[in-house]
């Protein structure tokens, strides 16, 4: 992130904000989006990161910490998100718009389909941990220091969303082994 | 599928979706910006050193306004009343209620599973609740679009104040009284351990050391923590030598003086992260009479002086704090290693958890949970203030489902509650609380604090009026102890605590490695054999080693177990020059600490041992000391000769 542009946003030039805006709302809505599964609502908490940034910008008082700040609001917009639609809404699945670059394996599909069966059953807190540490390549430490919350907190969300997913992909994989072996029978 | 493919089909999941926001998601955000007004900046001039009286009195003013607002704005909630007397910071406690939250609020129940009501409810977000380890007050984090605030209210939901402002306030812990919290906050820059009283009126307090940490150092510092006996020392890692490595230090709030615990030797800011100088995990042990960290790899445990720096194979890794009374914990037992998933299919035991013993002693109880079971197991678990029940925390999508397990037989069942995150349980004191009204205790039963050995309740009859039970002590909240003072006439009578006792051969040379050169330190299994020892004990006098004078040893039946009492005299020689200044009869079994000594001169010492019921390991020891009448040693021996020890 630009710091001039960082500077001149903090002291209320607006076009310096709509800079940012464009330069990072694409980021933002992918990690949005990863964590919360739903283009919607991922543009909603992105609108709602952003607009807070601008109107909290002057309080900010380290500057090179903006880009860790964003990220950290965004987190705390999809939080609210979240609870927004367990309040009001079921569980809806919503399939990805863009499919995968590469053609799939059969194997890769049903790994992608336990994946996101056993990411969608996790908490939101746990979501956001897995997305910042194996999306972005943050640190437990980076997570824990962006997000304002201890270090053991960030692992323990890290292990149980690994122990959640992985336990989905080795269910998955025994059914497909069975109804592999079944249908040689 | 092993860790290097799940990292990749993890990967290749996340990379998978959406990668551009939609114009005109774009432009309405822009829309939205351009009708928002920017925040002014606020100068927090109050934590600045080089502030004027004038400024601090205008901003202590503006900060009572504040809680006014607030406190006018939010509801409390109804609740319990507030509890007297107060629990011990540490130790097993009584039960008070359990808080927790829901979509936003803080509710309250008297017991796991118990019908809830709303303690802090409003149309703010407020989460992840805290009690104080005394159990008079509740933290919790209030949302705020920017930042999360920290709030603190009585525990029964009232007086709720704001005690941070917005900015970064990270690692914080309360105070053992509810007082106050620390934590590390931003200063010009610089991260500065901050101590925040509650009331928003007093002044901050930021100590005077610089962690000269930034960057990926800074996080591996953990959280200041108060030390669990008292409100004066905070223990910290910091680095104050720039040349130096990274050390644990204790900081003393009422001196300013900083007492070195631990700096590793031969290393330098340097080699600060080579493995035999990289000091982390830091915290008091649960009595806050020793240190645990790890200096790389290696957990190690030292006292809370700085001495007996030693390495310590009982550190492992836990998914719950320890048991109030220190002896246990839950594991992930991990039966199956991620990797050799593959090399068991169909066995859907792979995640299990268990009570362990810090000390290794006895099996594992495993919980009845996990993949396969009824109940899931649970990512943590909080223990009762008494340590009779765990609760655990099954987190899911927009909520979490939390479990009650019995530490004792494993069983776990699903509780009837919905909510969000860890639950907090409030302590309160253990003894009645219709006592006479001075703080004493009120004749008849009396359960002391704690445990024998994680087992075992022990019971006494308070004989008469007068006697108290200390709110501070070293293994069980009141010391396992009960005191009577009557002006120069008193006597303090405490079980004293200890897995197997080692016992050194010269009370006074007892410490170190030259304590037993010959290798005679005794390992009493019954209490014939503490006693015979005793008589078999010598110290130094300027002729040379001489036994003690104890009386003749008599026996007696206590809780229905044999026992002896016998009494012994003060050596008749200077402890200046002995370890530690004093006398040592007992020592834990590593023989590094001393659990019992002799007391000053003119003390009538008295010790009954006590052989265990069936199928127990451990010698109940209590020992009296004072200068007690006839009469009341006559209450002393009542008193002694009520205990009775039994498993709940």
């Amino acid at each position: 992130m630009n710091p001039a542009l960082v500077e001149a946003a903090r002291s209320g030039d607006e076009e310096a904000f709509a800079s940012i805006v464009r330069g990072s709302s694409d980021r933002l809505f992918v990690v949005a989006h990863r964590i919360l599964r739903d283009v919607g609502r991922a543009e909603d908490a992105v609108q709602q990161a952003l607009v807070t940034a601008w109107r909290e910008l002057p309080t900010l008082r380290e500057t090179e910490r903006f880009d860790a700040w964003l990220h950290r609001i965004l987190v705390h917009a999809c939080y609210a998100e979240a609870k927004r639609a367990s309040k009001w809404s079921a569980n809806v699945v919503v399939l990805p718009i863009d499919g995968p670059a590469t053609p799939d394996t059969t194997q890769d599909i049903v790994t992608r389909d336990a994946l996101d069966r056993g990411f969608r059953r996790l908490p939101t807190e746990q979501r956001a941990a897995f997305v910042l540490h194996h999306y972005l390549g943050w640190s437990v430490a980076e997570i824990a220091e962006n997000l304002g919350v201890p270090s053991e907190t960030i692992k323990s969300r890290l292990r149980y969303a690994t122990s959640t997913l992985r336990a989905a992909i080795d269910a998955d994989s025994r059914t497909t082994r069975t109804t592999s072996v079944e249908r040689l029978a | 599928m092993n860790e290097n493919e799940f990292e990749l089909a993890a990967r290749a999941y996340l990379e998978d979706g959406p990668t551009r926001m939609s114009d005109y998601a774009v432009s309405s955000t822009l829309e939205e910006i351009h009708a928002t007004r920017q925040r002014r900046a606020v100068r927090r001039a109050w934590w600045s050193d080089r502030m004027t009286s004038y400024a601090k009195l205008t901003a202590a003013a503006a900060a009572v306004l504040v809680v006014a607002v607030v406190g006018y704005a939010v509801p409390g909630g109804p609740g319990p009343t507030k509890p007297t007397p107060t629990a011990p910071p540490f130790g097993p406690a009584g039960n008070g209620i359990i808080a927790f939250e829901q979509l936003g609020d803080i509710l309250v129940a008297d017991r796991p599973g118990g019908d809830t009501r709303p303690l802090v409810a409003g149309p703010e977000f407020d989460s992840e609740p805290v009690f104080s380890p005394d159990g008079t007050r509740l933290a919790f984090g209030r949302a705020t679009d920017a930042e999360s605030v920290l709030m603190v209210a009585d525990a029964d939901g009232t007086n709720v104040v704001q005690v941070t402002t917005g900015e970064r306030f990270l690692y914080w812990s309360f105070a053992p009284d509810g007082r106050s919290v620390v934590g590390i906050t931003w200063i010009d820059g610089d991260p500065r351990i901050i101590v925040r009283p509650i009331d928003p009126a007093a002044p901050p307090t930021v100590l005077d050391i610089d962690l000269r940490l930034g960057g990926q150092e800074l996080y591996e510092l953990g959280g200041p923590r108060f030390r669990p006996t008292n409100a004066q020392e905070i223990l910290i890692k910091a680095q104050p030598d720039p040349d130096g490595p990274p050390g644990i230090y204790v900081y003393d709030l009422a001196t300013g003086d900083i007492r070195k615990i631990v700096e590793p030797a031969g290393c330098s800011n340097d080699t600060k992260w080579a493995p035999g100088c990289y000091v982390h995990d830091v915290a008091w042990s649960p009595t806050g009479e020793s240190i645990t960290y790890n200096l790389g790899s290696v957990p190690r445990i030292v006292a809370a002086d700085g001495s007996g720096d030693r390495a310590s194979d009982d550190l492992r890794d836990w998914i719950s704090p320890s048991s109030n009374d220190g002896t246990r914990f839950v594991v992930d037992l991990d039966i199956f290693p991620v990797g050799e998933l593959d090399t068991h299919p169909g066995d859907d035991s792979y995640l299990r958890e268990a009570v362990v013993r810090i000390d290794g002693i006895g099996e594992p109880v495993e919980l009845a949970c996990g993949l396969g079971m009824q109940v899931e197991c649970a990512s943590s678990w909080i223990w009762s203030p008494d340590d009779s029940m765990l609760i655990g925390t099954v987190p899911h999508q927009g909520s979490s489902t939390y479990l009650q397990a019995d530490p004792a037989t494993g069983q776990v069942t699903e509780l009837d509650w919905a909510g969000d995150g860890t639950p907090t349980w409030q302590r309160v004191a253990l003894a009645a609380l219709s006592s006479p009204g001075d703080g004493s205790l009120p004749v008849g039963p009396y359960v002391v604090g704690g445990r024998l050995h994680g087992e075992d309740r022990v019971t006494v009859t308070v004989p008469a009026a007068g006697w108290f039970a200390p709110d501070k002590g070293w293994f069980q909240p009141d010391k396992g102890s009960v005191t009577k003072d009557l002006g120069g006439d008193d006597v303090t009578v405490a079980i004293v605590p200890g897995d197997y006792y080692t016992m050194p051969p010269n009370i006074c040379n007892w410490q170190g490695d030259d304590a037993d050169p010959a290798g005679e330190k005794y390992w009493p299994s019954t209490a014939d054999e503490l006693v015979a020892y005793l008589t078999e004990q010598t110290y130094d006098t300027p002729d040379g080693s001489a036994p003690r004078d104890l009386s003749a040893p008599e026996d007696i039946t206590v809780g229905g177990s044999h026992g002896q009492r016998i009494s012994y005299t003060y050596p008749d020689s200077d402890a200046s020059a002995c370890d530690e200044q004093r006398f040592c009869i007992l020592q834990d079994r590593d023989g590094w600490g001393c659990l019992l000594s002799h007391q000053g001169p003119g003390s009538l010492d008295t010790l009954w041992v006590v052989d265990p019921p069936e199928n127990r390991n451990y010698l109940l020891v209590v020992a009296a000391s004072g200068s007690p009448s006839p009469a009341l040693r006559d209450e002393v021996d009542t008193l002694v000769n009520s205990m009775t020890f039994y498993n709940e």
